[in-house]
């Protein structure tokens, strides 16, 4: 009997210190989430807080969000002022000693890449909802995602120096594929010929850089700003005058206003594109997610 | 423009340089000092013949200006000073001035200062970020039209579960009560508070709950106390809330040293519909009674007051709100004339600079 006892304190012991061993990982989006789970492996457990279907932008602190933060070993956001709205929030109803800003369990990404959009001169709150660091969607460009994952890695090898083998030899692989599908992924969108396109907001700069395509309009009139009748207008005029064929609505807004701005554009198609993990039902990895945006612009071509 | 809106403009425009002067001089050097001022203008006419007890003017109700930052790499500062108009005059006083922090121990923070106490719903929030324009009757009657604010300390404590359990308790000075511009006296027991909160998010609604207890005994011996429950449900749509459920239920009783204790109870529930992230409507049913009112047999008197408010806003932005009240409201007491009042409120709530992210 008593050497039953030993043998399930034992057992007991070693599954509590394997579990102890993983770290627990918050990150800010579901791209994160996936980078985050790629690097980490076995060695994290990770969780975000903003679903693929919703807007990082407006998302509330809700106190469930603080109970995992109080739980985590590291808070991953993209910042850039992103999560603003509400991260900080979460981050002090958290009240993690080991994941305040500026401690090691808690990383930034976005203003660790070359980020685009950077505002030098004098902004107000009447140029709407603007990132004066730069633009924040820094993961919807797969290089920038390779990168990513070696400030991932970093971070997580910080944490748990044992293990950073595997997480730098998973962010190197992350970063390869990467590298290689994008040269297949820029081929197929350069086949389709399509090189202007508008969207919703300006979620998809960093894909639009990345593949050489140009923004000719944005459906909002300002960041943040819901569509009005006058910036329509404009829209359909720009489009119009570019050869527009191409509208791209991210998957977290109403794609109602784009389609009733291609009923002026006779052959202007409307896409609906995830923009994150989760966005789509079929969109599991971050693979998935470019590969949805280059199959809206194959379109009916493919 | 009347004497009054004169002074209380020169007085905004000497805030708000002062403000932009400090917050050229934080973005330089790096205090990550922030200001937020809001101006909530709101006017009142009544609807029917008879007097509905508004006042048929549009009047700046109140300016605030806050000052918030790190105060080093320990503790956060907060500085807000708000402007009422009361009696014609625009009374400046210190809202809050407290200094807290959540870095020295694990699940817990502490807040040291002047502050609106940690209970129910609406006293944790400024009056320009409620879904209405004024206080329901229940939260006027036992909290005053703003809340209740004093100095003192306050503890949070987040349980280490899975679940969401926060507690949070506090002792103020206890000198007044309520939103008081006088001294008071010292209570024989100062101000004591507790509430314990939870959340719940069965599918994509999210549930927040919590229970408050306060109580006080004055300098004349008479003793407060107060219980009451806050509920709040959210389902968001993309970037709005599509749907908000907000309630709160107070029973307060105050025994007097000598003489009978009198005990009332209220409500309110507050519904409302978001049609998008500009639009949103909803409608507060208010109810409240006094339990002890007794005849001078001793036999219970029946009383009620109750009311509903249907309530649109429309929002520009989180900066910029404008909202239009409808109330009606009615008081009946056993053997006496029921008595009703309608009146119109027109709001319009806009904030300058920073505006710090909002609790659940």
């Amino acid at each position: 009997m008593i050497s039953k006892i030993r043998i399930f304190l034992l057992l007991a012991f070693f599954c509590a210190s394997k579990s102890y061993a993983v770290l627990k990982v918050m990150a800010s989006t579901e791209n994160l989430k996936t980078v985050v789970k790629e690097i980490g492996g076995a060695h994290v457990e990770v969780e975000s807080y903003c679903k693929g279907n919703q807007d990082p932008h407006y998302l509330e602190a809700k106190p469930s969000f603080m109970i995992k933060t109080h739980q985590a070993d590291l808070v991953i956001a993209m910042g850039l002022e992103l999560e603003v709205a509400w991260l900080p929030k979460v981050l002090s109803g958290g009240r993690n000693l080991k994941v305040m800003k500026g401690k090691k369990g808690y990383l930034e990404v976005g203003p660790l890449l070359d980020v685009l959009e950077v505002h030098t001169g004098h902004i107000t709150r009447a140029d709407g909802d603007v990132h004066p660091d730069g633009n924040p969607h820094v993961d919807l460009d797969p290089i920038r995602i390779g990168q990513i994952g070696k400030h991932v890695a970093a971070r997580l090898a910080l944490l748990d120096s044992k293990n950073k083998g595997v997480y730098e030899a998973n962010a190197q692989k992350l970063m390869e594929r990467m590298e290689a599908k994008t040269k297949v992924w820029a081929k197929r969108i350069a086949a389709t010929g399509t090189k202007k396109i508008v969207t919703y907001h300006k979620t998809l700069t960093y894909f639009i850089d990345r593949f050489g395509l140009q923004s000719a309009a944005i459906l909002e009139p300002l960041p943040g700003v819901p569509p009005t009748a006058a910036h329509i207008l404009d829209v359909i005029k720009v489009a119009k005058q570019a050869g527009v064929k191409l509208t791209l609505v991210e998957n977290i807004y109403d794609d109602s206003v784009a389609k009733r701005v291609a009923k002026e554009l006779p052959g202007m198609r409307v896409v609906k594109v995830p923009i994150s993990v989760g966005g789509r039902q079929d969109i599991l990895k971050l693979d998935d997610v470019f590969e949805a945006l280059v199959v809206a612009f194959e379109g009916d071509s493919k | 423009m009347s004497r009054y809106h004169l002074r209380l403009c020169l007085k905004l425009t000497v805030l708000i340089a002062l403000s932009q002067s400090y917050q050229l001089k934080a973005s330089n050097d790096g205090s990550g000092l922030s200001t937020a001022i809001a101006a909530d203008l709101v006017g009142a006419f009544n609807l029917s013949k008879e007097d509905g007890g508004a006042k048929d003017s549009f009047d700046v109700r109140e300016t605030e200006i806050s000052f918030y930052a790190p105060i080093d790499h320990l503790f956060e500062g907060i500085l807000s000073i708000a402007a009422h108009r009361e009696g014609g005059e625009a009374l400046y006083e210190v809202h809050e001035a407290s200094i807290s922090t959540s870095k020295l121990v694990s699940g817990l923070s502490f807040k040291l200062g002047q502050y609106f106490l940690g209970i129910g719903r609406l006293n944790r929030f400024h009056r320009h970020d409620w879904p209405f324009v004024s206080a329901p009757k229940v939260t006027n009657e036992f909290f005053g039209s703003e809340g209740v604010l004093d100095s003192g300390a306050e503890a949070s404590y987040l349980f280490p579960s899975s679940v969401y359990i926060n507690l949070t308790a506090g002792v103020t000075n206890g000198w007044t009560y309520g939103h008081s511009h006088n001294e008071g006296k010292k209570p024989k027991i100062p101000t004591h508070y507790a509430r314990l909160s939870s959340f719940f998010e069965p599918a994509d609604l999210g549930l927040a709950t919590g229970l408050s207890y306060l109580s006080r005994t004055s300098a004349e011996e008479e003793k407060l106390q107060l219980i009451g429950f806050d509920g709040v449900a959210k389902i968001q749509s993309g970037s709005f809330p599509r749907f908000l459920l907000q309630t709160e239920a107070w029973h307060r009783e105050v025994t007097p040293k000598t003489g009978d204790k009198s005990q009332s109870a209220g409500t309110y529930v507050y519904p409302q519909y978001g049609f998008s992230k500009s639009l949103s409507a909803g409608c507060r049913f208010d109810y409240f009674t006094v339990l002890s009112l007794k005849d001078a047999n001793g036999s219970k008197i029946a009383n009620s007051q109750y009311g509903f408010v249907p309530t649109l806003t429309y929002k520009s932005s989180e900066f910029a709100s404008f909202r239009l009240a409808i109330n009606h409201e009615t008081t009946t007491q056993k053997n006496q004339d029921t008595t009703k009042k309608q009146y119109a409120e027109l709001q319009s709530i806009f904030i300058l600079g920073a505006h710090p992210a909002h609790d659940f």
